[in-house]
């Protein structure tokens, strides 16, 4: 016998297109118990509760539909938002627990393959459960009640959110492989994915009983808003899954530095096209704050890295000066991070105020609508992420302090807002006690953008001082960033002087 | 030539403990190549360097002549590693295991199906092609396993300890696995406990205790700096006192120690000089029946060279 038969013309054909990690696990989960055992289950349930649902239903025949397709869709979305991402997350963790973690990574599989993979695969088995429940689905749409516009939201949209769930799930369970870790982080997916579903089900069961609800551009809005998210979304832990996998000598930053830009940009042009309808500067400011979080919160990753360019990315700066200078920001540093979240405030800048040009004249003074509630956000955004980071810019090298370094940014802003309130406890002062100081910077957010306090200008002064000394404290390693770049390109030169006009010359004719 | 698998001044260091420190040697392709040292030396933490799982402190290991730091990708295409810990996935068969890693080293169509029938042959795993990678036992998990780091035909191999756990028969079976390879003219690292099995294979060893290389080089040479004279045990007819006396007259002859039958005693000359001292021995009138230089072999070595330090 032979004991690898030739696989046949088309097996051939089909058969090395797909993800290895994919075939891997579609295999085993045929063969293993856990898909079986959930799959089974869950069609015991469909069918229970749909019996139930009929047998209720009696003559409300306008109702059976809606309540047989909610029976339905709990289930339906049991299975793909709960299932689905929990099979994803241990089909990661099992990676490290059955010690084939090393094996994957010394086999060339590029780590987005594998995280592609996993995720893919998690699609696979909700594509199995869809194929299951449209039969149900069908039905309850027979049953009259239901709508397929709204059949065809409801189901694309739980559709959608499983594989968001499923890509967050494989990107937690990359994050630690310490089993105390791993249970923490299984107790935080269980908990969203509660979430997810609980939310999901009180939705549908909004939109069957009100179904007006979906009509209108606002529900052209919500739902491409929440496409768009979920995108960013998709690709952030995308990003992250893979940079857990690779090999830590390897460039992890650029990859999430060009995401963070790109998601920055998509946000500001999808936005730019719904400014353009809403006409709104309450709006324009609201959306500012929302990309200022967009370029926060990955900062804080950014400015939190080793100051040096590393090995690996120094020989590979741009032969070009303009050109090295232009990539400075997406290289790694935590210098050049701050300089990457200054491009982005930028950016951020160029929208708010193209922004002010669409829309009408103000009403109110300069400080309103939003406008002032933006710059404070911005001042205090930016004394959060750069202050601690430029102190302990020289300590980053070690991955302890690192992580302390990162943890220390929003902690602080929970110590800054909550510990003055502690004093205000003991001295007696109310104001203090409720939060009401300049160490929360939502507090003085609110009053601006409801603009029905006046804010003291000592607290400006306050802010405006935290903001020139972090300036000053990160302005060194900015620049040292920069220089080693530039030292970065000069080494480059000298090492591999570009093909001078002569050697140009006769590679011309050695081709010709 | 650039050596297959290239150490130098390789040094891991985890908090304050030098797991590594030092460390350079080098195997050419077709050697095999020996990793002795006591639990804990460090010999699993180099391995690891070298297989771009784990990043040196200083120091830089190169595979053909590609560096783990700055071509890790290049290192892995021709690097094999077959860790200590085994790692198989659940619900898998001895065929699907392999398969993926193939599929993973991107191994298409014929070429992988070819690949997958050879190494299975090599490797003897063709009648267990169904089984689940769960039910094998250790022999067959590490023939398993050894398969699965052939598959793509590395140039250099690493092997942490493969014969840990196996029953005679088995590690001949992969002693013999192991010569192959190297007549392929792979350059193959191999870390054990058990000594009489490496010395009859390996070109040479390195023997590392506490992170440091005590020694390395050809077993032989090491094996005659550690001991410049010989050991030899003499069993004569005449009674063992008489014996000792005698014996004690002759010229590089040391430390003279009597044993239950006979007499060991080390002599610090060349094999010539041995025939000449036993022929001289008889003329005295003894009546030798036993005469027999005794082989320091590499558990002698490991025992001279490492004194058991733990860390
Ligand atoms: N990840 C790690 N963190 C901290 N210490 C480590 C780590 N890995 C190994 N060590 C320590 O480094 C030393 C060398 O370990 P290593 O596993 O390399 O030894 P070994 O020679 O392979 O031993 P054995 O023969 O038992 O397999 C040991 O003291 C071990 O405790
Ligand atoms: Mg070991």
């Amino acid at each position: 016998m032979d004991v690898v038969p030739d696989p046949g013309p088309l097996q051939s054909l089909v058969d090395d297109w797909w993800n290895p990690i994919l075939v891997k696990e579609v295999r085993q989960s045929l063969r293993g118990k856990f898909f079986r055992v959930s799959f089974i289950c869950t069609l015991a349930a469909v069918t229970v509760a749909s019996f139930g649902v009929i047998l209720e239903a009696g003559e409300a025949y306008e109702r059976s539909g809606r309540d047989f397709f909610m029976a339905i869709f709990v289930c339906f979305g049991i299975a793909i938002m709960g299932l689905v991402p929990f099979a994803a997350f241990n089909s990661m963790g099992a990676e490290w627990d059955e010690n084939t973690h090393d094996l994957l990574v010394i086999s060339n599989l590029r780590p987005r393959q594998i995280v592609l993979g996993k995720v893919l695969s998690a699609m696979a088995q909700m594509v199995l459960f869809l194929a299951t429940f449209t039969p149900y689905l069908v039905f309850s749409f027979l049953l009259r009640g239901m709508d397929l516009t709204l059949l065809t939201v409801i189901v694309t949209s739980a559709v959608a959110l499983s594989v968001t769930a499923s890509v967050v799930a494989v990107m937690l369970s990359t994050l630690s492989r310490v089993r105390f870790a791993r249970v923490a982080l299984l107790a935080l997916l269980a908990g969203m994915l509660g979430l997810l579903l609980v939310g999901t089900f009180g939705l549908a069961s909004e939109w069957i009983r009100f179904p007006a609800a979906m009509q209108g551009p606002d529900f052209v809005l919500a739902w491409s808003v929440f496409f768009v998210g979920q995108g960013i979304l998709i690709a952030f832990c995308f990003g992250i899954a893979a940079n857990m996998l690779s090999h830590s000598e390897e460039n992890r930053s650029s990859g999430m530095r060009i995401l963070n830009t790109c998601s920055i940009g998509i946000g500001i042009a999808f936005l730019w096209y719904m400014t353009n309808r809403i006409h709104d500067r309450e709006f324009v400011s609201a959306m500012s704050m929302t990309l200022l979080v967009l370029a926060l919160v990955p900062g804080i990753f950014f400015v939190t890295e080793p100051e040096s360019l590393g090995r690996r990315v120094a020989p590979r700066v741009p032969r070009k000066l303009p050109l090295a200078l232009l990539a400075a920001p997406y290289m790694p540093g935590g210098g050049r991070g701050v300089l990457l979240y200054g491009f982005h405030v930028v950016l951020i800048g160029l929208y708010f105020l193209f922004g002010q040009f669409i829309v009408p004249a103000p009403h109110s003074g300069f400080l309103g609508e939003g406008v002032g509630a933006l710059i404070i956000a911005f001042l205090y955004g930016t004394v959060y992420l750069l202050l601690p980071s430029g102190l302990l810019s020289k300590y980053t090298k070690s991955v302890p302090m690192r992580i302390t370094a990162r943890a220390l940014i929003p902690f602080l802003v929970l110590v800054f807002a909550f510990v003055p309130s502690i004093f205000g406890f003991f001295l007696g002062d109310e104001r203090l006690m409720d939060l009401e100081h300049a160490g929360n910077p939502f507090l003085y957010i609110d009053d601006a953008w409801n603009a029905d306090t006046i804010i003291f200008l000592e607290y400006w002064v306050m802010i405006s001082v935290f903001f020139v000394l972090t300036v000053l404290l990160n302005i060194r390693r900015v620049f040292a960033s920069i220089v080693e770049v530039v030292a970065a390109w000069r080494r480059r030169l000298d090492i591999e002087p570009a093909p001078g006009p002569r050697a140009e010359m006769t590679d011309a004719l050695a081709d010709a | 030539m650039v050596a297959a698998l290239e150490i130098t001044g390789l040094t891991k260091v985890f908090g304050d403990l030098r797991a590594v420190d030092d460390v350079s040697f080098s195997v050419d392709a077709g050697q095999i190549y020996g990793f002795i040292g006591p639990n804990g030396a460090g010999k699993t933490t180099t391995m690891r360097v070298c297989a771009t799982l784990q990043l040196p402190d200083s120091g830089d290991v190169r595979i053909e002549d590609y560096s783990v730091l700055d071509d890790p990708r290049k290192v892995r295409e021709r690097l094999g590693f077959m860790p200590d810990a085994y790692g198989a996935y659940s619900s898998t068969t001895v065929f699907d295991y392999l398969d993926f890693f193939a599929r993973a080293y991107k191994l298409k169509g014929k070429r992988r199906y070819s690949t997958l029938r050879e190494v299975m042959e090599f490797t003897s795993l063709g009648p267990l092609r169904d089984k689940l990678t769960s039910s094998l036992s250790k022999g067959m998990k590490q023939r398993l396993c050894l398969a699965k780091t052939l598959l793509h035909d590395p140039a250099v191999m690493i092997l942490d300890e493969p014969a840990a756990g196996l029953d005679p028969r088995a590690r001949v079976e992969l002693r013999e696995l192991v010569r192959a390879l190297a007549e392929m003219g792979k350059a193959i690292l191999i870390s054990s406990h058990i000594l009489t099995e490496l010395s009859e294979i390996c070109d040479g060893v390195a023997v590392i205790e506490a992170g440091r290389i005590q020694a390395r080089g050809p077993v032989n040479e090491i094996v005659k700096n550690l001991r410049p004279h010989s050991e030899i045990y003499l069993r004569c007819l005449e009674n063992l006192q008489a014996v000792e006396r005698r014996l004690s007259e002759f010229p590089r002859v040391r430390g003279v120690r009597r044993e239950a039958e006979g007499i060991t005693f080390d002599f610090e000359g060349d094999q010539p000089e041995q025939a000449e001292l036993l022929a001289n021995l008889v003329q005295e009138g003894l009546r030798p029946i036993e005469f027999a230089s005794k082989a320091t072999d590499l558990e002698d070595v490991f025992l001279k060279l490492t004194e058991g330090k733990v860390q």
